[in-house]
């Protein structure tokens, strides 16, 4: 538990942090960031939606440096920081699969549309579920990190051509607005600042995850070490 | 620290149902006002709105008074909530406008959200639905790390009486 002695303070100091930023990261959403003007209140949506698809991916891009420093050094910390970002990503991919439709039913009359930006990023969604669900169905610790870690790396694979996708392909989903230029200034920061809390939340929740992975791991040797 | 966190998104959640209960504060009303001999009235006059849950319930949940509002051909328009704030989840409601000086009774008409409000009642859903998963995520790895602590402090605890006997 050298590593949670370690890195206390400065999680403690990021926790305080995030509860701050949450706070301010509503007021700029709901009232100081401007009404858009074709969609309205809805377009706040934006707001956290995109955050959680960043998370997600940030999630996803953990999981492939930390499959492929697995499989390099074969160290058992390493799979315990992949496995835990590959859950907060699927959790933070599901809201963005949530909040999607709860934003597309005013705006395009409907909640799903299989156009190749929404189809690929639940074809991602599955991949992580499933990667996941890989490591209940083998026993083999050790088997099921490696066989994980693979996984992980082919799975991230989806991640740019998701991000690609709206400029490969025809898509109703909208342009990014980022890199375009699309937003006023006050909305840049809002959405700023709200980058900045949800990478903040992913930071926290991987800490806290990563120690219970790491409790977990701590009984299971327990256990073993009273039976023999 | 955790604790304070769960309080905080327990906090935000509250928030937006509040949020969401104050949806609709200024409404834009336009009328049509007739004088006693049905002819469009030209002029000033005070207005009072009134809104009511059913068409025929006595006590209205929100009321307010314009004074001297301009009506012109007998078109007038007016804030509703601007005088007294409105702090209603529209779904559906009745709203009853007199002017002043008339004994008729008033009648009322059915009102409902607007699209705005509409599209706000997804927003609301949206953001309680995101800070909602995202504390129950929290409370879940908390509670399994106690559960886990507890049981690694009995483990430890039978193990040292093991050596002992």
């Amino acid at each position: 538990m050298q590593l949670q002695s370690r890195f206390e303070r400065p999680v403690r100091a990021v926790g305080y942090l995030l509860l701050a930023a949450m706070v301010v990261n509503l007021y700029l959403i709901f009232f100081f960031a401007p009404e858009e003007r074709s969609m309205g209140q809805i377009q706040k949506i934006f707001y956290f939606h995109v955050p959680c698809a960043w998370v997600s991916f940030l999630a996803f891009f953990v999981v492939f440096v930390y499959s492929i420093a697995y499989l390099w050094k074969k160290e058992r910390r390493y799979d315990l920081i992949a496995h835990s970002a590959g859950e907060i990503g699927v959790v933070f991919a599901t809201l963005v699969l949530i909040t999607g439709p709860i934003w597309a039913r005013p705006v395009w009359n409907t909640w799903w549309e299989w156009s190749p930006r929404l189809t690929l990023f639940l074809v991602l969604w599955f991949i992580f579920v499933a990667y996941l669900m890989l490591r209940g169905f083998v026993e083999d610790k050790e088997k099921a990190a490696r066989f994980s870690a693979v996984f992980g790396i082919v799975g991230f694979l989806d991640v740019p051509i998701v991000y690609l996708s709206i400029r490969l392909w025809r898509d109703i989903h909208p342009s990014p607005v980022v890199r375009e230029g699309g937003l006023a200034p006050d909305m840049w920061v809002a959405f700023g600042f709200s980058l900045f809390t949800f990478t903040l939340l992913f930071i926290y929740l991987l800490y806290l995850r990563v120690q219970l992975q790491k409790s977990e791991v701590a009984l299971s040797d327990l256990k073993r070490q009273l039976v023999y | 620290m955790k604790s304070t966190l769960g309080l905080v998104f327990v906090l935000l959640g509250m928030f937006s149902l509040d949020l969401q209960a104050q949806t609709a504060r200024l409404v834009h009303y336009q009328g049509t006002l007739l004088d006693s001999d049905g002819a469009p009235f030209t002029g000033t006059t005070d207005l009072h709105f009134a809104i009511y849950t059913r068409p025929m319930a006595q006590q209205p949940i929100w009321s307010e008074t314009h004074r001297n509002v301009p009506v012109n051909e007998g078109r007038y328009e007016v804030l509703l909530g601007s005088e007294n704030p409105l702090s209603l989840s529209f779904y559906e409601y009745y709203l009853e406008v007199k002017a002043a000086g008339t004994d008729q009774p008033a009648q009322r008409v059915p009102i409902a959200g607007s699209g705005f409000n509409y599209r706000m009642q997804f927003l609301f859903a949206a953001y309680t639905i995101v800070w909602l998963a995202i504390f129950l995520y929290l409370v879940t790895i908390t509670r399994r790390q106690k559960k886990i602590i507890s049981e690694l402090e009995l483990l430890a605890q039978s193990s040292s009486s093991q050596v002992t006997t």
